[in-house]
C-alpha cells in the first residue's frame, strides 16, 4: 500500500532505488513488493529504463501527486485568509520537473502592483516552498539531487551537505524559512500541504520582504503560527470529501 | 474592548450560510448547511421554507461557536437571498401555505405568455422596468393564489402573507407569529414585477394586472433600513440589512460608482453593472434593477445580465459526460492543448439568457472533427462562460453607452486560471479577483454594519477591498475578432433547436 502511494504521488515513473529510499525499505524487499504489484496488475514496469508507476492512478490512491488545479480550487478560501490576516502575498508551490512550481498567487494585500505568478518556477534550494518539498516529498527530493545548487546570492545554500542539514531541520520543525537566499531583500515561510499516508503534495507559505516577515534575525512566530494553520487547514481540505 | 462582528447570512439556492466578519471585512468563520430541493413535476422546483428556516436556526449558533464568540459580540445581522423565490404562509401559525416556488421553477410559463399577449405588457415594463418572464416573483404568487385551495379567501382576511426568502426570515427571527415584523427590500421587491420601479413602492396597477391582493405584501424598505430586531436566533441584535444575493455581490465587490461592474461565477453567471441614480432601460436585453438604497439617498440601479449555464456545463461534463472526476479536472485537460482546435460550446440548455433571450435555442457543439479531442472539449466549455460573458459586457456598453474598463469577478470558478486568462483575453479589459470571494455574505454584512454603524461609510468599505489577483489581456486583436466571429456563428447554430 504504501509502495503505491509513493508510486501514486509521484507525476512520473520511479527507479527502484527510489521507492525503496522512500520509503527506507531494503532494495530487495521493495523489489518483492514491486514484483507482486506488477503480477496483479497494480503496478507497470517501464521496458526501456526499468521505472515503474502506478498502472491507471485510481481515485483512492491520487491525492498523493494531486492536481494542482484541484490543490487551488480547495486551498483558495485558505490561502485568501492567510493572505489577509498576515498582510503578505501568499504563494502554493507544488513539486516541478527540477524546481517548484507556483500554482497559485495570492497578492499582498498593500495595494502595490503586483505581477501574477502563477507558472513561474522557482529554485527549490532557495526558497522556503521548495525546501519544505525537499524535506516532505521524498522521492522529488532523491530526484533533485543531482541537480547543482546555483548560487543566487551571499546566502544561498549551495552545500549539499548543509542544505541535507538544514532540510532535516525543516523536517523537524515543520515548516520552513529563508532569508536573502534568492534575493537580497526578500524572505519566505512556507508549511507543507500533505496528501494521503502524510506525504508532501504541496507547500504554502508567505513571500514578502525580509523586514516584515522576520525580526532580529528570526521569523515573526505570528507569522509561522498562520503558515502551519493554514497548511494544516488545506490538508484537512484535502482529506474531506469531494 | 470586546470585539465585535458583523453576522451575515447567505440564504442561496443550494445552501443557507452563516459568515462572520471582522472589522476589516475579513471573513472570521463561516458554517454552511444545504436544504432539499423538490421536483414534483418537470420544470418545477421547490424549497421546504420551513426547513430553511431550520438550517438557518442552525448555521448561525454554529458560525458563532466556530469563531467563539457570543451573542453580545455581533454588532448586527445582514441577510442576502436567492431572489425571486416565492413563499406564503399564514401569519397565526408560521406555517406555509405551500412549499417555496424558486426562481428556476417554470411553471408561471403559460401564465406569463398570456401576460406577454396581453393588454398590460406595456405597463409591466415602463412600469416594472421588466419584461414579463416566469424568472420573477409575482406570477409565483399569481400561481399560489390559483391553486392554493382557499388561498384567495385567507389573503381577502389578511391571514396569508407572501415574501421572498429575506421576508419570510426577517419574520421568522423578529418572533413569527408573536409579532413577526412583514418587511422586503428594495432589491428584492424590484424582481417582483409588480413594483414601481423608480418610486420604489407597489403599483396598484400592477397588483391589479396581477389580480394580487395589496394586503399579503410586506412593506418595502430601504436595505440598509430594515429596522428590525432579532427575538430570536440572535435576541436582541438588530437586523441591519437585507438585500438580494446579487446585489449583495455588488454591494461586496464595492461597486459603488456607476460604471463599476462585477461577475459571479457560480451554476450560472451574473453580471451587474452600477448605472447610478436613474433607471437605464435596456434594449439589448438585460434587467434593469434596483442595486441598493442607502438611507436618505436616492436609489442606486444596475443593470443585470444572467448566464443560465456556466459552472454547470463543468458539472454536465463531470456527471453526465464523467469526463473528469472533480471540477477542478476540467482546467488540467483543457491545459493539454493550447487552443479550442475549432471546437465550440454553446451551453443553451434551457435556452438562452440575457442577452439574447432565445428560448427557442439547444445546446449545440460545432467545429468537431477528429483533431477535436476531451482538451479541446475542455477548453470549449470554458471558453462557452467566456463568450456568454463577452455577449453581456457586449450588451451593457452599448445600454450605458460607458465602455466597461475592468471585471471585477468573484465565485467558485474564479478558482480556474485558465477561465480567468481567457475572460481577460476575450473581454480586452483586466479581469481582477478580490482578496474575500464570498462577496454575497460580505455584501449583506457590509449593508447591515453601515447601518449599525459598524462601518462608517463607502470609503471605509473600499479600503477593505484588497486585489488578490489580477489577470491581464494578452490575446491579439485579430485572433479576439477571429474567435468571437466563430462564437456568434456557434451561437446561430443553436438557434430554434428546441422542438417544439
Amino acid at each position: 500500500m504504501a509502495v503505491l502511494r509513493v508510486l501514486g504521488s509521484a507525476p512520473h515513473p520511479l527507479t527502484l532505488q527510489e521507492v525503496s529510499d522512500s520509503l527506507d525499505l531494503a532494495k530487495a524487499t521493495a523489489h518483492g513488493i514491486l514484483a507482486t504489484l506488477r503480477h496483479v496488475g497494480l503496478v507497470d514496469q517501464d521496458r526501456r529504463t526499468g521505472h515503474y508507476q502506478v498502472t491507471a492512478t485510481p481515485d483512492w490512491l491520487h491525492g498523493g501527486g494531486i492536481d494542482p488545479n484541484e490543490l487551488r480550487s480547495r486551498a483558495m478560501n485558505w490561502a485568501d485568509r492567510l493572505a489577509a490576516t498576515t498582510g503578505e502575498a501568499v504563494l502554493i508551490g507544488v513539486p516541478g520537473e527540477g524546481d517548484v512550481e507556483v500554482v497559485h498567487h495570492v497578492f499582498c494585500p498593500d495595494g502595490s502592483p503586483q505581477r501574477m505568478m502563477y507558472g513561474d518556477r522557482l529554485p527549490a534550494h532557495a526558497t522556503a516552498l521548495g525546501k519544505v518539498l525537499l524535506a516532505f516529498t521524498r522521492w522529488w527530493e532523491l530526484r533533485l539531487r543531482q541537480l547543482p545548487l546555483q548560487r543566487w546570492t551571499g546566502l544561498t545554500i549551495t552545500d549539499r551537505d548543509a542544505l541535507a542539514q538544514h532540510v532535516e531541520v525543516v523536517r523537524r520543525r515543520g515548516y520552513a524559512v529563508e532569508v536573502a537566499e534568492l534575493h537580497p531583500e526578500r524572505a519566505g515561510i512556507a508549511a507543507p500541504i500533505r496528501g494521503f499516508g502524510g506525504l508532501g503534495v504541496g507547500a504554502i507559505g508567505l513571500s514578502g520582504p525580509a523586514d516584515r516577515l522576520f525580526a532580529d534575525r528570526a521569523p515573526r512566530p505570528a507569522l509561522v503560527q498562520s503558515v502551519v494553520a493554514a497548511a494544516r487547514a488545506v490538508t484537512a481540505q484535502l482529506e474531506a470529501p469531494r | 474592548m470586546t470585539e465585535s462582528y458583523v453576522a451575515a447570512v447567505d440564504q442561496g439556492t443550494t445552501s443557507t450560510r452563516c459568515m462572520l466578519f471582522d472589522r476589516a471585512g475579513r471573513m472570521v468563520s463561516v458554517a454552511q448547511l444545504e436544504h432539499h430541493h423538490h421536483y414534483p413535476r418537470p420544470g418545477w422546483v421547490e424549497h421546504d421554507a420551513t426547513e430553511v428556516w431550520r438550517n438557518v436556526r442552525q448555521v448561525v449558533p454554529w458560525a458563532l461557536r466556530q469563531a467563539g464568540v457570543g451573542v453580545d459580540q455581533v454588532a448586527t445581522l445582514g441577510l442576502a437571498n436567492q431572489r425571486e423565490t416565492t413563499v406564503v404562509w399564514d401569519p397565526r401559525t408560521g406555517v406555509p401555505y405551500a412549499r417555496a416556488i424558486t426562481w428556476q421553477d417554470t411553471r408561471t410559463a403559460d401564465l406569463v405568455a398570456d401576460l406577454r399577449s396581453g393588454p398590460h405588457v406595456e405597463l409591466f415594463r415602463s412600469v416594472s422596468g421588466l419584461n414579463p418572464d416566469p424568472y420573477f416573483a409575482g406570477p409565483r404568487l399569481r400561481w399560489l393564489l390559483d391553486h392554493v385551495p382557499g388561498l384567495r379567501e385567507r389573503a381577502a382576511e389578511g391571514n396569508a402573507l407572501f415574501g421572498t426568502m429575506e421576508t419570510w426570515l426577517v419574520w421568522n427571527l423578529t418572533g413569527g407569529p408573536e409579532g413577526g415584523v412583514h418587511v422586503t427590500d428594495v432589491t428584492n421587491a424590484s424582481r417582483t414585477m409588480l413594483m414601481d420601479l423608480r418610486r420604489l413602492t407597489w403599483d396598484q396597477r400592477l397588483l391589479d394586472a396581477l389580480d394580487v391582493p395589496a394586503l399579503m405584501l410586506p412593506a418595502i424598505r430601504g436595505n440598509a433600513e430594515v429596522d428590525a430586531k432579532c427575538t430570536t436566533l440572535l435576541p436582541g441584535v438588530s437586523i441591519g440589512g437585507a438585500l438580494g444575493d446579487q446585489q449583495a455581490a455588488l454591494f461586496g465587490q464595492t461597486c459603488f460608482d456607476a460604471g463599476e461592474a462585477k461577475c459571479t461565477y457560480g451554476t450560472g453567471a451574473f453580471l451587474l453593472t452600477n448605472v447610478g441614480d436613474q433607471v437605464v432601460e435596456s434594449t439589448e436585453g438585460l434587467v434593469p434593477t434596483v442595486a441598493y438604497q442607502l438611507p436618505g439617498q436616492p436609489p442606486r440601479y444596475a443593470l443585470e445580465g444572467s448566464i443560465a449555464v456556466a459552472g454547470s456545463l463543468v458539472q454536465w461534463l463531470r456527471d453526465s459526460l464523467e469526463m473528469i472526476s472533480s471540477a477542478p479536472q476540467v482546467e488540467t485537460i483543457a491545459r493539454s492543448v493550447e487552443d479550442n482546435g475549432g471546437c465550440y460550446v454553446v451551453p443553451a440548455f434551457s435556452g438562452l439568457f440575457a442577452p439574447r433571450w432565445r428560448a427557442d435555442a439547444r445546446g449545440v457543439i460545432v467545429g468537431l472533427t477528429s483533431y477535436v479531442d476531451k482538451g479541446h472539449l475542455a477548453r470549449a466549455v470554458l471558453e462557452a462562460t467566456g463568450f456568454q460573458t463577452r455577449d453581456v459586457v457586449n450588451a451593457i456598453n452599448a445600454d450605458s453607452g460607458q465602455r466597461l474598463t475592468r471585471l471585477k469577478v468573484d465565485g467558485g470558478m474564479t478558482a480556474n486560471y485558465l477561465l480567468m486568462q481567457f475572460l481577460a483575453d476575450v473581454l480586452d479589459v483586466p479581469v481582477e479577483r478580490p482578496m474575500v470571494t464570498e462577496t454575497v455574505c460580505l455584501g449583506a454584512a457590509y449593508m447591515a454594519g453601515l447601518a449599525a454603524g459598524f462601518w462608517a461609510d463607502l470609503e471605509t468599505l473600499r479600503k477593505n477591498w484588497h486585489l488578490a489577483a489580477r489577470w491581464e489581456p494578452h490575446m491579439e486583436a485579430a485572433r479576439r475578432e477571429q474567435e468571437t466571429r466563430q462564437w456568434d456563428r456557434a451561437v446561430e447554430r443553436a438557434y430554434g433547436w428546441s422542438p417544439s
